[in-house]
């Protein structure tokens, strides 16, 4: 009675040790291909919100900086791109924004929104070419009040950001 | 065996007992990828390579693993398969990888594969097993690119992601969603069964106990109503 306990146990147990062995084999082959892939994604991604940025290093340490920010990238130009989560009409906003060595907003752009107008990706765009001192001044989309309070405050941390992150190394 | 009878095997599991629109089997990935024929293509072909291989490994094991554990068999070696192509996708092709989502690990509980584990490559021989996962595969597929053609076509005026000049300006863009899919598949079958009845009525799921898992407790009373209400027809 107990070889017919038994038995089945052994032979799961097999099949799991014989499984698990396999795609430990196919994972060693895989990993490496698979993080090289999500890199490139976010360089790119990166190359977007900042066209002349080259390559980009992520900054891992930001207690420094708002908690709105998710992630801090530092380019081989200077500058950084900062992604952080804003609320506009509904939480998670969330938006990269590019500033260069200058102070000066590169791009903006929307990673993952649930506002109602999709007036997001225009306002991107308002924003390249501003600095700290006129990026208040886009005007903002009617009907789309809340967005575009939400975008403003997400690029004046990046620009709070950008202060901490080189008044610091000054 | 004879070559006809091998024949047969393959060919079956694309048109009489096509899983998705004879045995109505594994639904959930029909409705979810088939808003494009890419994405079909796609799982067709993903949930195809798994069936084969998972069909050849259990004919292979199926005297070995005993009766009572050989569900959570099935599944370890199952999910073991879906999970390396998860992984040769998300490294080799991550586009594919990121379309089919969630729907790709989906594939361990799809029922075509573990049905036919059980109905068939757990008492056939390896070859025969292998083609019945072929001829089920090619059907799954085929299933779904008939979908797949009618909602993108239909729904999005495209076929493959290439436009269609006239049209897509009449698209129906419900189609490529939850409710117009239910519709297609629904219209797709009536016109199966319509087409098959023509050639004599289709084979139909045999219902007997023998591979149920839970024969054991099953009260068995509507077998027995459903036994009672043939007999008066006849």
């Amino acid at each position: 009675m107990l070889k017919s306990k038994l038995m089945p146990t052994i032979v799961l147990s097999v099949i799991c040790v014989c499984v698990v062995a396999i795609l430990a084999t196919v994972n060693i082959f895989t990993a490496p291909v698979i993080t090289a892939s999500q890199e490139a994604k976010t360089q790119q991604a990166l190359l977007e919100v900042m066209p002349d940025g080259g390559s980009f290093e992520e900054i891992t340490d930001r207690t420094a900086l708002p908690t709105e920010v998710t992630a801090v990238y530092k380019s081989s130009n200077g500058g950084y791109v900062f992604r952080m989560t804003a609320k506009g009409y509904k939480t998670g906003l969330v938006i990269m924004c590019g500033i260069d060595e200058n102070g000066v907003v590169t791009g903006a752009k929307y990673i993952q929104s649930s506002e109602t107008l999709g007036a997001e990706n225009e306002l991107g765009t308002k924003y390249v070419g501003k600095n700290a001192a006129d990026y208040a001044s886009v005007d903002i989309i009617s009907g789309a009040t809340l967005t575009c309070k939400g975008y403003q405050e997400a690029i004046s941390i990046a620009f709070r950001s950008f202060e901490i992150l080189t008044g610091g190394e000054e | 065996m004879s070559d006809k009878k091998k024949l047969s095997i393959l060919l079956k599991g694309i048109i009489q007992e096509n899983p998705v629109l004879i045995l109505v089997l594994g639904t959930c990935p029909t409705l979810a990828t088939t808003n494009s024929v890419i994405s079909a293509l796609s799982m067709g072909i993903a949930a195809t390579v798994v069936l084969i291989c998972s069909n050849l490994v259990i004919s292979l094991l199926r005297k070995i693993i005993p009766d009572t554990v050989r569900i959570p068999c099935y599944i370890v070696i199952i999910a073991g398969f879906v999970t390396a192509v998860q992984m040769l996708l998300q490294a080799y092709l991550p586009s594919i990888y990121d379309m089919l989502g969630v729907y790709l690990a989906l594939i361990v509980v799809n029922c075509i594969i573990l049905g036919r584990a059980e109905m068939f490559a757990r008492k056939n021989p390896v070859g025969d097993s292998i083609l019945d996962g072929l001829g089920m595969g090619i059907g799954f597929l085929v299933a779904l690119l008939i979908m797949a053609t009618i909602r993108e076509v239909l729904g999005a005026g495209s076929f493959a992601g290439f436009e269609i000049p006239v049209l897509s300006q009449f698209k129906i863009p419900i189609l490529t969603q939850a409710p117009g899919g239910y519709l297609v598949f629904g219209i797709v079958i009536a016109v199966m069964n319509a087409i098959t009845a023509k050639q004599g009525g289709v084979k139909r799921k045999s219902f007997s106990c023998e591979g149920c898992a839970m024969k054991d407790g099953c009260s068995k009373e509507s077998c027995e109503m459903k036994e009672k209400e043939d007999k008066t027809d006849v």
